[in-house]
């Protein structure tokens, strides 16, 4: 029974998956789809949560698994998030689909498949399984970019991120074949026991590093293999934007989380001089600066979410160089900033997806000018959400921040934290831009101006982002708190 | 040279001279045959080594339905599959190829001289038959095959909802960063009229 | 031991089956193209081929329209070999070999007899007489490298991988027609390559699904093994009927014959993929085809309808049993089983090319959708539903108990007796119909002339259509 429970959360998302695709084959009403959708996401996360709240101590039988899948808390913690973006993105979904006439029951399979990757992930305790989740989230994920295949840009976007996705799926495999070369091993426990007692064969270690370490920073779309981000998030509908940046981003990070710190974990590959921090700063840097330099010359919103999206792995990257000095200090402090991104982003594009309808889509700045004074129960969340992607306080995207440049500096980290927080400062300028937009500008006359779209689903989304912003800006300790447990659990 | 050591450097050449048509010929088509070329003498390598069941798989899976894939859709796009000869981005190609050759060669010469010291655990003379293949697969390799299943089941409907995405949804209501460009010089230039 | 001892010992038995194997093959496919026109002919009340003939004097051999056969290969040898000016050279003649290797390739694995003992052959007794000893039913005889004695499969290839290849190598019989549809430069050409390789593609998918049931209960992927299976048990045909039928239509659009001849349907498409083609280079599409149906026919034989075997001829003799009763057994010499096995296989080979021509002339051609539907919406899911199904019976009979198992035994004897007393019903009614003097023209090697006489027309100047 234990390894039922233990199972649960990747269990209830395929099984309610394959249940969502035999309801859209009986019942013609397409309605309910993005709510049970919604609800199988809830009810995955909150058999996580219950997971959480036994003990993975107490769960008999979970050895059977090993070493295919670990669950700790470390994936309970990401089970949480992703379904939480799941969510969130399915809400979405629930209000954009029919307003652009898009609506099939596909979006939420894929949505559910996508996430059962990345759950895979985030529990993978070897490279086999580490792969296949990969691809799991990966494949879902262009589907999804591609959904709206009519659309040029939606299939141009998809090509590229399928194509260069694939070409890094390539390299990660090719670095993972010369780990198993190198060690004899596949599991992560077994390659960190062959690292430790030093008969694993360095030369070829590194090299395994050095392809895989490209492989993970494409995934989580870090400067320079972040080409494919724009577009791709740009064709895709916004829901399925939504859950790329969101739910894609954090399995990203998890895989990079239990990689590097298991497999590259040992002294070595963890030093400034002979590991792969010194090259993860650097990508760090490049990332945050190259992204809020773009971000701010965009002429279309959603772009600017796109590279928005790309400035804050830069950030989160500033949290994985300092896993070096303070491995749980960090790793929490970039798990809690992946949740609060995700509330924080799912509600931007959320908002964005409020505030224009079919046909008066809010695309670009002009589009959304006036929006406060025409219709501000759109403008406001959307200002909320802008301002905690921002990082001011009192939301929860400032909590995010000030945990990851904490560790930063706490690990001794000062010219990159000194950088991440510039960047930061000019990220604030285009967000603002848009409340400036909002709020302080008239539309030009006769110029087309969004019209906000009306849907449940979407409002239900925005309140509980809303919420959660919130609520994790002005009380961050208790969730920091899991955070940290999830951290240290997995450091073991 | 034994009569393994002959059939090694048969099947390899067989495999580079496959690859190198696959990659060089103009004709698309023959570009293909050259991988099918290229995936039979793996298979056979894979045959030398024991593996049976992989040469098998190899076989149905690449030659039989991969390179087929290919082949129908080079029919259907008929004569405009011969691209014209493309000089554009040509440094960064040699310079690609270079950089992979060298890591490929890193890659292998010190696989060599890891070989020596056995990190990889040594398999017995049945390894490559079904019958062992099938066992490893269905015990200890229970949970990555079943976990799979969501990998196949991801992509049937991912290709699904994008074959059926033909229909429903407008064309043109995401406007590139250019059209958006354009109707704000418009409206530019129509305010200034008005004023 | 010597390497010339060796070389004796292992490469002239398998350079014998190659021969054999080849040999049949070769001749069947000839005779094919004969007995599917001749039986086309009786199908739809004509003649047929007739008119060549071997002249020697007042001495006439018409053989009943059988000489066509070697007047088509002379006539491809010495047709112009034709070749479109804007062709594809090298991939043109490419294409006719690509699609004869895997056909001849897959004779490598279809076993046409048991496993030979050679030193169970005979004995010469001191005295000088020859027994002929019997072996054990399920013995394998062991090998005997001391004096150059090793047993002998009945097949040319005893591979690990048993179907598999098969199937890896059926796989490849698309890339020709899409070659030689390609290379053609002709519309035609490319729509018949069109179809052939999505049709093929898309059945391939069903071959394989529907064998996994029969894997289920034979336990082994090698042909051999499930060829001994059935002659214990019961045939495929028996406890697989579905797959037996699925494969059967699967392995026919394989072929790409009548009712799945779409690649080359003449009243669309001139011939499809090999319009362009002539001379030997068109006869080998045709030989492949004919040949194609003969291994397609070893396959079913092996698969579904027990191989070598015949029912209650066991490798040790003949044992006519229901489940524990024994009514008769009685031995017979290994040398005697042996010849009898292999020539029980290529008899139900043969029936079975019959019964594809019977087939190829009985149905009309489906539409093209309707051959995707059947595909895939058809034929694909009872073979899903074949592996659910099999899987069921099978975890119930496993835990059903012995007297369901002994039950189980007897139903395989019955089906076995039913196959026996079919086959001994139409032998009986063959040799009946051939001694009895016949009102009617005789059936298959009927004189077309006589027939042609009847009708009011002569030999010199035969009836009009």
């Amino acid at each position: 029974m234990g390894l039922v429970f233990a199972l649960s959360p990747l269990l209830i998302i395929a099984v309610g998956a394959l249940l969502l695709m035999m309801a859209e084959v009986f019942f013609k009403q397409r309605n309910g789809l993005a709510l049970g959708a919604t609800l199988v996401f809830a009810t995955a996360g909150a058999f996580a949560g219950s997971i959480w709240m036994v003990g993975v101590e107490n769960l008999p039988g979970i050895e059977a698994l090993s070493p295919w899948l670990i669950t700790d808390r470390f994936t309970l913690f990401f089970d949480m998030i992703l379904c939480l973006g799941g969510a969130l993105a399915s809400l979405l979904a629930g209000g954009y689909l029919p307003e652009h006439n898009i609506d099939r029951g596909e979006f939420y399979s894929l949505l559910l498949f996508a996430t059962f990757g990345a759950m895979m992930l985030a529990g993978s305790g070897d490279l086999l399984t580490v792969f296949l989740g990969l691809e799991t989230m990966s494949l879902g994920a262009y589907a999804l970019t591609a959904f709206r295949r009519a659309s040029p840009r939606s299939i141009e976007g998809a090509l590229k991120y399928y194509l260069l996705g694939s070409f890094a799926a390539a390299v990660l495999i090719y670095g993972f074949a010369l780990i198993y070369g190198a060690t004899g091993h596949t599991d992560l426990a077994g390659i960190t026991q062959v690292m430790a007692s030093g008969k694993a064969e360095m030369p070829l270690m590194l090299m395994a590093l050095g392809l895989v370490f490209v492989g993970l920073v494409f995934k989580v779309s870090g400067v320079p293999f972040h080409m494919w981000t724009p577009d791709a998030y740009e064709g895709a509908p916004t829901p399925a934007t939504t859950y790329m940046a969101v739910a894609v981003k954090s399995g990203g990070f998890a895989m990079m989380l239990r990689v590097l710190l298991t497999v590259f974990g040992d002294a070595q590959s963890m030093s400034w001089s002979s590991g792969w921090p010194p090259a993860m700063a650097m990508v760090a840097v490049l990332t945050m600066t190259v992204a809020n330099l773009v971000a701010g010359r965009q002429e279309s919103v959603k772009r600017m979410l796109a590279y928005s999206s790309i400035a804050h792995a830069g950030y989160l990257l500033v949290g994985v160089v300092a896993t070096m000095r303070s491995q749980t200090q960090a790793s929490a402090a970039v798990m809690f900033y992946l949740l609060t991104y995700t509330v924080s982003t799912a509600g931007a594009f959320g908002a964005l997806i409020l505030c224009g309808s079919r046909g008066a889509e809010a695309v670009s700045y002009e589009d959304l000018a006036g929006l406060g004074r025409r219709h501000p129960a759109a403008a406001l969340p959307f200002a909320l959400f802008l301002l905690s992607l921002a990082g001011i306080p009192p939301t929860a995207g400032f909590f995010g921040k000030w945990f990851v440049f904490h560790a930063a500096i706490d690990g001794g980290f000062y010219a990159l934290t000194i950088i991440a927080f510039i960047n930061s400062v000019i990220g604030a300028y285009y967000y603002l831009r848009v409340l400036v937009y909002m709020y302080m500008r008239e539309p030009a006359a006769g110029a087309p101006v969004a019209i906000p779209m009306k849907s449940g689903y979407v409002t239900a989304a925005l309140v509980l982002s809303a919420i959660l912003v919130i609520a994790l800006g002005l009380a961050p300790a208790g969730t920091l708190d899991m955070a940290v447990q999830a951290a240290t659990h997995s450091a073991g | 040279m034994n009569l393994a050591q002959v059939f090694f450097f048969l099947c390899a050449a067989g495999t580079l001279v496959g690859a190198i048509a696959a990659v060089a010929s103009k004709n698309p088509i023959r570009g293909a045959l050259g991988l099918m070329v290229m995936i039979m003498g793996i298979a056979a390598l894979y045959l030398g080594l024991g593996a049976q069941f992989l040469a098998a798989i190899q076989l149905i899976v690449y030659a039989g339905a991969v390179v087929v894939l290919f082949l129908f859709v080079i029919m259907l796009l008929g004569p405009d599959a011969t691209s014209a000869t493309d000089m554009r981005g040509l440094a960064p190609r040699v310079l690609a190829g270079v950089l992979f050759a060298v890591t490929g060669g890193a890659a292998i010469s010190l696989t060599i001289a890891v070989s020596k010291h056995h990190m990889i655990p040594r398999v017995g003379p049945d390894f490559g038959g079904v019958d062992a293949f099938g066992r490893e697969l269905f015990s200890t390799g229970i949970v990555p095959f079943e976990l799979s299943s969501a990998l196949l089941m991801v992509s049937v409907i991912g290709a699904i909802a994008i074959a059926r995405g033909k229909h429903g949804g407008l064309p043109g209501e995401l406007k590139s960063a250019d059209e958006i460009r354009a109707s704000l010089a418009a409206q530019a230039t129509s305010s200034e009229e008005h004023g | 031991m010597t390497t010339s001892q060796i070389m004796i010992a292992v490469i002239v038995p398998a350079l014998v089956k190659i021969l054999v194997m080849i040999g049949f093959v070769f001749n069947v496919g000839a005779l094919l193209t004969w007995l599917d026109r001749r039986q086309g002919a009786m199908i739809q009340d004509r003649v047929g081929p007739n008119r060549a003939v071997f002249k020697l004097g007042k001495f006439e051999l018409r053989a009943a329209g059988l000489l066509h056969t070697a007047a088509d290969g002379l006539k491809f040898f010495f047709k112009e070999d034709f070749m479109p000016p804007k062709a594809d050279k090298l991939l043109f003649s490419l294409a006719p070999m690509v699609v004869m290797i895997p056909v001849l390739a897959i004779l490598a694995v279809i076993p046409f007899g048991d496993t030979v003992c050679p030193q169970s052959l005979w004995h010469v007794t001191k005295d000088g007489h020859m027994i002929f000893p019997a072996v054990t039913r399920l013995g394998v005889c062991g090998a005997d490298p001391a004096n150059n004695i090793f047993p002998i499969p009945m097949q040319i290839a005893t591979l690990n991988v048993g179907i598999l290849y098969v199937f890896a190598l059926a796989g490849q019989g698309i890339v020709g027609a899409a070659l030689a549809g390609y290379s053609s430069d002709n519309k035609f050409s490319l729509m018949g390559a069109l179809r052939a390789a999505s049709q093929m593609v898309s059945y391939e998918v069903v071959l394989g699904m529907s064998l996994i049931g029969a894997f289920m209960l034979y336990g082994t992927l090698r042909i051999d093994e499930m060829v001994r299976w059935q002659g214990e048990n019961a045939w495929g045909v028996f406890v697989q009927p579905l797959t037996f039928f699925v494969f059967f239509a699967a392995a026919v659009a394989e072929s790409k014959r009548i009712p799945f001849d779409l690649p080359e349907a003449e009243s669309e498409l001139v011939s499809g993929y090999f319009t362009e083609y002539s001379g030997m280079k068109f006869g080998m599409f045709y030989f492949a085809e004919y040949m194609e149906v003969a291994t397609s026919s070893m396959l079913l034989v092996t698969i579904f309808l027990g191989g070598w075997n015949l029912p209650f001829l066991h490798r040790d003799g003949l044992t006519i049993s229901f489940g524990t009763t024994t009514l008769v057994h009685q031995l017979l010499p290994h040398i005697w089983v042996t010849i009898f096995q292999v020539l029980t296989f290529f008899g139900k080979v043969l029936f079975l090319c019959w019964f594809q021509c019977f087939v190829r002339w009985s149905l009309p051609r489906f539409r093209y959708d309707q051959l995707m539907k059947l595909c895939w919406k058809v034929l694909l899911p009872i073979s899903l539903a074949n592996i659910f199904l099999t899987g069921i019976i099978f975890m119930a009979i496993d835990n059903a108990g012995a007297d369901v198992a002994a039950g189980l035994k007897i139903a395989a004897d019955v089906t076995q007796a039913l196959v026996a007393l079919t086959i001994t019903y139409f032998v009986l009614r063959g040799i009946i119909g051939f001694i009895r003097p016949s009102k009617h023209t005789p059936w298959v090697v009927g004189s077309s002339a006589n027939q042609a006489e009847l009708a009011g027309g002569s030999k010199e100047s035969p009836m009009q259509a």
